[in-house]
């Protein structure tokens, strides 16, 4: 194809549009030519033009927290803790609103008991992947002494971590999961707090890994300062190496 | 066709359309893994990322799931993004609708189509923004506006494209024509909207 012929699909081609054989025509064109990029370069802003005059739609409140909770998870609480809240509200509510000031409370109380029914279902979504038949274990690592844990995985994606022995976390750190595909940069997989005595559950539902990255990697956790790093900071623990998830 | 004053007209436009003032600050932070930052981001394309998501899929438990999917992605790939000059939304905007496209594929079993070897969200994450350039967000309106110059058959393939992912054998199958009839209208029909958005960007 010429340079117009390939420009003029570079519009309908960053939609997904143009099939083979013009796609590798345009993939083996492109990287060689900086005239033809910048036309690649306006087709995905004029794409996303398309997308921006959408009339908007607000989504549901309850989202930014989900969203949020993906990379800050929400404080864990023991089951004390939630019997307290539980009760709190209870007692709140035998009160009765009288005042400006309790309403504000108990939507504070609302608002923890939110983020521990949160906090349950990752557990429960955790189970139900360890209870799916083609969860199996990557192998029990880790040195005899602590820390040492189980990762699980699933061919449909998704990591599952049981640690114990992990060392405790000063304020404003958290664990890391990393995955690591062979001959590659660590990439991170979520971030996650544990119990006081150094147990952790962590599921990471999406891990976006090649064919080929899935043989062969190690999997592995760091400590890491709040919200997680790009690039571990810290000596990985409980490193296993795994082949094909 | 030849590298004139249009170049970089789109990206600007959508650059305007997709930007508020201190993206800059916050794409930092959000290199820096500063998980307060993430709150910001959602509140600025939270909702645009939603519309595209929501228009895709239709179906609003599996949008926020994606959106959810979305924002954690630009998360995890925020060491991409050029802060001195891209423009965050339209990285969002192409995120978002690449997520969507690929989750409608497959709940469809529609072929995925594989990016090949050109990562057009990396190229999203660094377009320049003409910074020299003052828009506003008027310019929504006149892309929206260029977008109904085009003729409701017009209208109808770039949405079939744009929203519903549709490949061009797809796109034939679907409307009942030949494939060579598809190609050639909906290319005309984006030239067209580009060259509508061509002349002087509204200040």
């Amino acid at each position: 194809m010429t340079h117009e012929e390939i420009r003029d699909l570079l519009d309908v081609y960053v939609l997904g549009f143009t099939e083979e054989p013009e796609n590798r025509e345009i993939e083996e064109h492109l990287p060689g030519c900086a005239a033809c990029s910048t036309f690649l370069r306006e087709a995905v802003a004029l794409a996303s033009a398309i997308g921006a005059t959408a009339e908007p739609v607000s989504p549901p409140a309850s989202l930014r927290r989900r969203v949020i909770a993906t990379v800050v998870p929400p404080r864990m609480m023991s089951w004390p803790a939630v019997a307290a809240i539980a009760a709190g509200l209870a007692v709140a509510a035998w009160l009765g609103v009288a005042n400006r000031r309790q309403g504000v409370e108990i939507a504070e109380l609302r608002q923890d008991y939110a983020e521990q029914t949160r906090s349950l279902q990752r557990y429960e979504s955790a189970f139900s992947f360890l209870r799916d038949p083609q969860t199996r274990p990557a192998g029990l690592r880790g040195r005899p002494a602590a820390p040492s844990g189980n990762y699980y995985t699933n061919p449909k994606g998704g990591i599952l971590l049981i640690a114990s022995g992990l060392p405790a976390l000063q304020p404003k750190q958290v664990y890391e999961m990393w995955v690591i595909p062979e001959g590659q940069a660590p990439r991170p997989a979520g971030v996650f707090r544990g119990d006081e005595g150094g147990g952790a559950v962590h599921y990471q539902p999406d891990v976006n890994l090649t064919g080929a990255e899935a043989l062969a990697l190690t999997l592995a956790v760091t400590v890491e300062p709040e919200g997680g790093s790009p690039a571990p900071t810290t000596t990985p623990m409980i490193a296993t190496r795994v082949t094909g998830l | 066709m030849q590298i004139g004053p249009d170049l970089s007209l789109y990206i600007a436009v959508a650059s305007v359309l997709l930007r508020t003032p201190d993206d800059r600050d916050l794409i930092t932070r959000l290199q820096q893994r500063d998980g307060s930052a993430m709150g910001e981001l959602y509140d600025r394309y939270g909702r645009l990322v939603y519309t595209v998501v929501l228009k895709i899929v239709r179906d609003p438990g599996a949008a926020e799931d994606l959106v959810q999917e979305c924002f954690l992605r630009v998360w995890n790939r925020a060491t991409i993004f050029d802060a001195q000059r891209g423009a965050l939304g339209v990285w969002l905007a192409t995120v978002a609708r690449n997520q969507a496209v690929d989750y409608l594929r497959s709940v469809q079993s529609r072929t995925r189509r594989d990016a090949g070897n050109i990562d057009l969200e990396r190229i999203a994450a660094t377009l320049d923004s003409a910074e020299d350039r003052i828009l506003h967000l008027t310019e929504v309106e006149r892309v929206r506006a260029a977008l109904l110059r085009l003729s409701d058959k017009q209208q109808e393939l770039v949405h079939l494209a744009y929203y519903e992912g549709l490949s061009q054998s797809q796109m034939a199958e679907r409307l009942k024509q030949p494939l060579g009839t598809v190609k050639t209208s909906i290319r005309a029909a984006l030239k067209k909207l580009r060259l509508e958005l061509q002349g002087p960007v509204q200040s």
